[in-house]
């Protein structure tokens, strides 16, 4: 009961900071937070007021792509999507642990630029309470650029966004955490379409054999799976068929991983001083 | 020179590396490296699928804390040879059907 009194409050706070701004931008990745802050916008400011923007690049995935624009047609939400050229910043593609910083810096200059030519008040972004305390490059551009996080000011955390997402019916609420294409790419290894066009194929092989939750991480001529503790059964059922659809998709060789997935896997090994220099 | 500080392109580890897995009952001849700096620890799946193949990957998992120490970010299983022998067999069933262990390379 007092959970959920808790809860409310927090939704209450995330309203009035949605008044607060009047009338907004935000960035829309089709993902559980911005599905969710973008639907609860347009409850409180409207239509007019409100407009969902999607960066879009090869990091991108058109999945992800297909998701944002069904959730955003099917709920009514104002969407439009802006190329993004973070592939032609070398900043970008030299994939630093401050790859994410690049990548928001040019989205949210995009978005800025949006938001003022079509009067909106305030760009927003999905980040959540539970992202103030993970290693996020990113958000620092969104500070930069004056960007809010509603959700984040309000206190609201993922599981309690999954939560409301799934009373509002949101078919966002269960979907696991999809960040771009590039975190698939270990530090120090350039990004490039190419080895995109790969991560994005062999994913999408392994989505269309029945895998939810997973990762293809991209070691050159190496793939390194990394499948959810619970599919990992699966895979080793399947292990046939996932050495060709990842072959298939320009891999010589096919690693399973045995831990399985865990987020930020790539992040390991990393000094911690050098995260916290860059953070 | 203490293998746990070598890393993972030290022979030194790959060595301690076969050795502990020699120790755990696996074939050292199925022990690689890849990964663009040799992060990964890679056992050859030899051929194993479905039952078998869960079978090795649990077994490798206890293990994994102890290649970690040596310096390895990741553990892994090599499954490129399922696909290679499954378009050999060209056969639908081939993820269910047990096969010959071969050894790995």
């Amino acid at each position: 009961m007092e959970m959920n009194a808790e809860h409310d409050r927090k939704l209450t706070r995330l309203k009035e900071i949605l008044v607060e701004c009047e009338s907004v931008c935000i960035g829309y990745s089709g993902g559980v937070d911005s599905v969710f802050l973008s639907r609860v916008a347009l409850d409180v400011l409207g239509s007019d007021s409100v407009m969902a923007v999607t960066g879009r690049s090869a990091a991108y995935p058109a999945f992800q792509r297909d998701m944002a624009r069904e959730c955003a047609h099917r709920f009514g939400i104002p969407h439009t999507e802006l190329p993004t050229e973070e592939l032609s910043d070398p900043n970008y593609t030299a994939n630093s642990s401050r790859r994410c910083y690049f990548c928001k810096d040019e989205l949210w200059s995009k978005l800025v630029e949006f938001a003022g030519v079509h009067g909106f008040r305030a760009v927003l972004d999905g980040s959540n309470a539970d992202d103030a305390g993970d290693y996020r490059p990113g958000i620092h551009a969104a500070r930069e650029w004056g960007v809010r996080s509603p959700l984040l000011e309000a206190g609201l955390t993922k599981r309690e966004i999954r939560g409301h997402s799934r009373e509002l019916g949101l078919p966002t609420w269960d979907r696991p955490a999809a960040p771009c294409l590039s975190s698939r790419v270990p530090y120090g290894i350039r990004v490039t379409p190419e080895r995109l066009r790969q991560i994005e194929e062999g994913e999408a092989a392994l989505r269309a054999l029945g895998f939810r939750e997973f990762r293809v991480r991209h070691h050159g001529s190496a793939a390194r799976l990394e499948f959810a503790p619970n599919e990992l059964p699966l895979a080793a059922e399947k292990t046939g068929k996932i050495s060709r659809v990842i072959r298939a998709a320009g891999f010589d060789r096919v690693l399973l991983d045995v831990e399985g997935y865990r987020s930020g896997s790539l992040n390991e090994g990393l000094p911690q001083l050098t995260l916290e220099a860059t953070a | 020179m203490t293998p746990e500080r070598d890393g993972p392109e030290s022979p030194g580890s790959i060595q301690a590396a076969r050795q502990r897995l020699s120790e755990g009952g696996f074939d050292p001849a199925s022990f690689d490296v890849a990964g663009q700096s040799r992060e990964i620890a890679v056992l050859n799946l030899a051929g194993a699928r479905g039952v078998a193949a869960a079978r090795r990957i649990a077994q490798i998992g206890r293990m994994t804390p102890e290649l970690k120490e040596l310096g390895f970010r990741y553990v892994a299983i090599d499954i490129t040879d399922a696909g290679v022998a499954a378009e050999n067999e060209n056969q639908g069933s081939y993820d269910q059907e047990p096969r010959q262990e071969r050894k790995g390379k």
